[in-house]
């Protein structure tokens, strides 16, 4: 039986074509329409809670870019804050929020998209349609968790260099990535723009952006929630990368980067 | 290699006999195929198959997109229009075998098809189930021909597959195989099974099923089904950025597709090849193929030594 299984190649889990799996987003959106507007405004209402939160020295968007060149240092903290509350930072009930909603779109995605839409195509698709609601499920769970921890909030949020690059990604995921959709329509065709992949009802953008959020947040078992989402971003870029789209190579720039300034910030703690 | 060389004369009485069975009386009166399409007898009951199908791999699997639903509609009716038989799909298509159901009632289920899709689950106990699942998506009451796909639990489906065709459920029994994968296994699986169809990745540049498959099949009686024609367009790429040969026109070929595809066919033991497209104009190519005279063995050779120095 396993080697059944290893006579399969990458491209025999790709039973579509390129035009198909672009369909397939125009198709969705055109189902689901509004309801993918909400998910843009869910991003959108991120982003300015999360700056909201950031009280570092330095403000946006000149921290992203410190934040990858000095992230592991830990430059914004806030005073009066100590060292290693920091770590901490996001705590409270706007983190807790945000996780939900969060969680919410992992689990539309999980019906909406994988169930709905993407398995009729593939097969693969309902292990997805499972492994975006178990996401969605931790998300919202990490949520409850957050919130019963009321003795370890830190005063207020300090923003160090990996926190920053998580708000650029969540950035990019929300406005960058529909942007570059639209721009690749423009460059290689066959893209329609109410087939560009949003935030809170496409899983790329969302699994980006997720990542950016916990990167941010950093509830307990991070760990745990970064599984999925990384997983999902390897598993769409080579889908993409079988299909003959140059975009695959965006989300696996993305995951590194971030993964390098975690990396890299964790490696300066020991 | 020297197995599957075939002498001009037995090529040319083989090949001459393949043509007359295409005016077969019974073939006339069952189909409105056109005359002049190139068949080939199924060795085990002797029916006659024309020489180009169709796959329905990634090019059908569309879901329920109206606006490709409509194109596959116009390619299937250009398909059945110019003496195409075979369709062949998986149920690991994802919708491509209830996209065929839609576009087959569309027309009417034209006499001409003939129904081949595959059984393709690990658990033998699933088998009939999709089996069943299968033959309904399609609209069909009994399907021509089921496979096991790419050998997963042979051993079992062969057994149901065996049993459904004693019961009438089911035409004829084969196995698939594709990109080359597990060819030993398959060579034994048809040395020692009663099976009447084996499906295989055979074309101008993968030729390994050359030196035994095809001998074998030719020597068992089992019809051979070649996928992957064009390597998924690799092949029809690499050969249109030359011209085409002088001798193209000899054997009534107007463009690279046509040449690759009676490139195989050409080959005594091939049944049928089973091209995919997504493109009206690429299916018309393609029936091009099952017209008009093949290349005997010396343009064979020639085809291949030619194409490999391309």
């Amino acid at each position: 039986m396993v080697m059944d299984w290893l006579s399969y190649s990458l491209a025999d889990f790709v039973p579509f074509s390129h035009v198909t799996y672009m369909r397939l987003f125009e198709r969705y959106a055109a189902r689901f329409w509004p309801a993918v507007l909400v998910g843009v405004g869910v991003g959108l209402g991120a982003l300015w809670l999360l700056r909201r939160t950031a009280r570092g020295p330095v403000g946006w968007p000149w921290g992203i870019g410190l934040g990858l060149l000095n992230g592991p240092r830990n430059r914004l903290t806030e005073p009066g804050v100590e060292r290693g509350a920091t770590s901490r930072a996001g705590y409270g009930p706007a983190a807790a929020l945000l996780l939900v909603a969060f969680g919410v779109c992992w689990v539309w995605i999980a019906w909406a998209f994988h169930w709905y839409s993407y398995a009729p195509l593939n097969w693969v698709g309902a292990y997805f349609a499972a492994a975006f609601a178990l996401q969605g499920l931790l998300l919202i769970l990490s949520a409850v968790g957050l919130s019963m921890r009321e003795d370890e909030r830190p005063a207020g949020v300090a923003w160090d260099g990996l926190a920053w690059s998580g708000y650029g990604l969540i950035a990019f995921a929300v406005i960058g990535m529909p942007l570059l959709g639209y721009m690749a329509g423009l460059w290689l065709g066959g893209r329609a723009w109410f087939g560009l992949a949003l935030f809170g009802s496409s899983p790329d953008p969302t699994a980006l952006a997720t990542l950016g959020l916990i990167a941010i947040v950093r509830p307990r078992f991070a760990w745990m929630l970064v599984i999925l989402p990384t997983l999902w971003c390897l598993t769409s870029a080579a889908t993409l990368a079988v299909l003959g789209d140059p975009l695959w190579a965006v989300q696996v720039l993305a995951v590194l980067t971030l993964a390098l300034v975690a990396g890299a910030r964790a490696a300066s703690r020991r | 290699m020297s197995s599957t060389r075939y002498s001009r004369r037995e090529f040319l009485t083989l090949t001459s006999g393949i043509a007359a069975g295409a005016l077969v009386p019974q073939a006339a009166a069952a189909s409105p195929r056109p005359a002049d399409v190139r068949t080939k007898p199924i060795p085990s009951s002797n029916e006659p198959l024309p020489v180009i199908g169709m796959g329905t791999w990634i090019t059908f699997n569309v879901g329920d997109d109206p606006r490709a639903l409509e194109v596959r509609t116009e390619i299937l009716r250009r398909f059945f229009a110019a003496g195409g038989g075979m369709i062949d799909s998986s149920p690991m298509y994802g919708s491509a075998e209830a996209v065929l159901g839609k576009v087959l009632g569309r027309l009417d289920y034209p006499p001409g098809l003939f129904s081949a899709t595959k059984v393709w689950t690990g658990s033998v106990d699933d088998g009939p189930a999709e089996i069943a699942a299968s033959q309904r998506l399609w609209g069909v009451k009994r399907m021509d021909l089921f496979q096991v796909h790419n050998l997963l639990a042979w051993e079992g489906h062969l057994e149901t597959l065996a049993r459904m065709k004693a019961e009438g459920q089911l035409r004829y029994v084969g196995v698939t195989t594709s990109h080359g994968r597990r060819h030993r296994e398959l060579e034994r699986i048809m040395a020692e099974q009663p099976l009447d169809f084996v499906q295989l990745t055979y074309n101008i540049a993968d030729r390994d099923a050359e030196a035994r498959l095809l001998p074998l099949a030719r020597e068992r009686g089992i019809a051979v089904i070649a996928n992957r024609p064009f390597r998924r367009g690799e092949l029809v790429q690499r050969a249109q950025r030359h011209p085409l040969p002088a001798w193209a026109a000899e054997i009534g070929c107007s463009n690279w597709p046509q040449v690759l595809l009676k490139f195989i066919v050409s080959h005594p033991a091939v049944t049928c090849a089973i091209p995919a497209t997504s493109q009206v104009a690429h299916m018309q190519e393609n029936m091009g193929a099952a017209r008009g005279l093949l290349p005997d063995a010396a343009l064979r050779q020639r085809m291949a030594a030619e194409f490999a120095a391309l």
